[in-house]
């Protein structure tokens, strides 16, 4: 009994400690907004190099919207690319396309947000990172 | 640093093609028969109307360098580390638009995935480009080596020298 507080320590803390950074879960149910952070482009020579998202013709900022399976540039009038396939996994949002002779997959964490891309041809490999948000 | 490249292109096919025209359009003229001053300007006026008509260049007028090559549009650069959380929440407001309505303009462009461009692409297209403003510059310096003969023709009929 004299050591009782120290139980209610956690409790304390769960109560009062921030909630987590992003609003809302990213797991395909709404649109949602993805910013590129860092793009790298992979040769058959084995080199990677780190590319701008402005230098390879990648919009900085990327809406998806999983019920129309279409990823687009929020632009008016932007570039588009339609999802081929999407489904949830572990908690993960998992989306896969093709355009003009390209593949792409992407992974999408639904707590955090985080994303990774990567967008394939015969001659490169983009890998790109990011983080998405709900409104 | 593509889009910078970019822009030290066309900024210097556009001065090179601006200063051919510059360069060739001032010959050297002497009167052969001690025509006044107003004689020779009136000659030099007619005679460079007569060349420009002969010739169809007006050096007045450069040509503009051809069209820049397909850069990076309207997006800016690379969000890093410590912002990233910042701007995907100002914009986080952005969505909700009706990207159905963006699909058709968007696969009327290229596409998103499409329209990525490997390093190699982008060599290809500036390649492209600088051949276009050395064919251009090209066909300008011949069409001012033509107004200069036209000019040198008519002033020379004129009783001038010109060099």
């Amino acid at each position: 009994m004299r050591n009782s507080w120290i139980w209610s320590l956690p409790l304390a803390f769960g109560v009062l400690a921030p909630p987590a950074v992003n609003s809302a879960a990213v797991d395909g149910s709404a649109p949602f907004l993805c910013a590129v952070v860092q793009a790298l482009e992979c040769s058959p020579d084995g080199t990677c190099e780190q590319r701008g998202a402005n230098d390879i013709n990648l919009p900085q900022f990327i809406k998806i919207d999983p019920k129309a399976k279409v990823i687009a540039a929020p632009e008016p009038g932007g570039r588009t690319a339609p999802v081929h396939d999407l489904a949830s996994v572990d908690g993960k949002l998992v989306l896969h396309g093709g355009q003009q002779g390209r593949g792409w997959s992407a992974v999408i964490v639904g707590d955090t947000g985080k994303m990774s891309v990567s967008i394939v041809d015969e001659a490169a490999t983009f890998v790109v990172f990011g983080a998405c948000t709900t409104p | 640093m593509g889009s910078v490249r970019t822009v030290l292109i066309v900024a210097g096919a556009t001065t090179l093609l601006c200063a051919a025209p510059a360069l060739a359009q001032d010959p050297f003229i002497y009167p052969q028969k001690g025509q006044s001053s107003q004689q020779q300007q009136q000659d030099k006026g007619q005679c460079q109307a007569w060349a420009m008509q002969q010739s169809g260049v007006n050096p007045g007028q450069p040509v503009p360098p051809p069209p820049p090559p397909p850069s990076s549009g309207p997006q800016g650069h690379v969000l890093r580390g410590a912002g990233r959380g910042a701007a995907v929440g100002a914009v986080g407001g952005a969505i909700g638009g009706d990207a159905g309505k963006g699909a058709a303009v968007g696969a009327a462009v290229g596409g998103l995935v499409g329209g990525v461009r490997r390093r190699d692409q982008q060599r290809a297209q500036e390649e492209q480009y600088n051949q276009a403003v050395a064919q251009q510059q090209a066909a300008q310096s011949q069409a001012s080596s033509g107004y200069n003969r036209a000019l040198a023709a008519c002033l020379e009929a004129r009783g001038y020298t010109v060099k």
